[in-house]
């Protein structure tokens, strides 16, 4: 029985892992690994925590569509990221740019470790004091 | 040796006793402040860049008549809703009947953007519902519709005379929102002009 729901649990978890496939020719794997990379790095927006490269939502369909054109019509990273800003804002970026919104965000958890270490350090050589 | 270890250990614990209050109570502001900030923020109503931009350029058949291209010169003129649906959008069923209030207010026109939809089911829901916009334009494969940074339904625009758009709405359009929002915008934007 026990086994059982294990299998079930194995196998059913695969499916999180099913990628959507469109039928998008490229001429040369340059152009692909740069649609396989631009894909994974615009979030979905539609669907929390997924890139539209996973989502199968009509929005993140409709959104690698506009990327594969970008690509076709010869544009680069750059040009691929300002079209989806201009349109989106920078919530679309999986990596968001380091500027006065975003950067409590960015410097936070290296502050925290800072303020960790420095507690630390005072614990431990007022003890060493002892 | 014993004694004296003791005393100032004591001594120490007695300098610093006001940290075992003032800690725990530092770091539970701190995250009073950060999730009073955190949750009240709406994570899915995002900003729209195209706030103070004017209208992205486009050229889409109307709804109603397929030989009809409309633009968005179409929409100048006049303060203006733009009203992104769609009849799978299940919030845009919710909606509909404020739009027709609007609508029969006729305090702006209203202008629909038919997102990613089939225009004989477009078609037939206006005529079943009623149809508030001045007229709809038809968006089956949301080209247009990205370039105005849709990513749902309903989205609603107000956009000014010069077609520059100053507010985007995503979701619902309530009395409330109406009233607070949309409102004094239009008054204000019919006043500068």
């Amino acid at each position: 029985m026990k086994k059982c729901f294990w299998v079930i649990w194995v196998v059913g978890s695969f499916s999180v892992w099913a990628a959507p496939i469109e039928p998008y020719e490229f001429a040369n794997e340059t152009d692909r690994a740069l649609f396989q990379k631009m894909t994974h790095e615009l979030r979905c927006l539609t669907c929390e925590a997924q890139s539209i490269a996973e989502s199968n939502a009509p929005w993140a369909q409709d959104l690698r569509r506009e990327v594969y054109r970008l690509i076709q019509e010869g544009g680069d990273e750059m040009a691929i990221l300002t079209f989806m800003t201009d349109r989106y804002g920078d919530s679309v970026l999986y990596k968001p740019p380091f500027n006065q919104a975003t950067w409590v965000l960015w410097l936070g958890p290296f502050m925290l470790l800072l303020l960790g270490g420095f507690i630390l350090g005072r614990i431990v050589s007022r003890q060493k004091g002892n | 040796m014993m004694n004296s270890a003791n005393s100032n250990n004591h001594h120490q614990k007695h300098r610093l006793a006001w940290l075992r209050w003032a800690a725990p109570l530092a770091v539970f502001l701190l995250l009073l402040l950060l999730f009073w900030r955190g949750l009240s923020l709406d994570s899915s109503t995002l900003p729209s860049p195209l706030v103070g931009q004017p209208m992205p350029a486009f050229s889409l058949e109307m709804l109603h008549d397929a030989s009809v291209l409309k633009t968005e010169q179409d929409f100048k003129g006049q303060v203006a809703l733009i009203n992104v649906w769609a009849t799978w959008c299940f919030a845009c069923h919710h909606e509909h009947p404020m739009l027709m209030d609007l609508a029969y207010l006729n305090r702006v026109p209203i202008y629909g953007l038919n997102y990613r939809d089939d225009r004989e089911a477009a078609l037939s829901w206006l005529e079943a519902l009623g149809d508030p916009y001045q007229f709809t334009v038809f968006d089956p494969d949301a080209t247009v519709s990205i370039d105005w940074g849709v990513y749902g339904a309903p989205e609603t625009f107000v956009i000014d005379q010069k077609g520059i758009i100053h507010y985007r709405h995503v979701g619902v359009i309530t009395i409330n929102d109406w009233e607070t929002v949309f409102l004094p915008l239009i008054e204000q934007l019919e006043q500068a002009a």
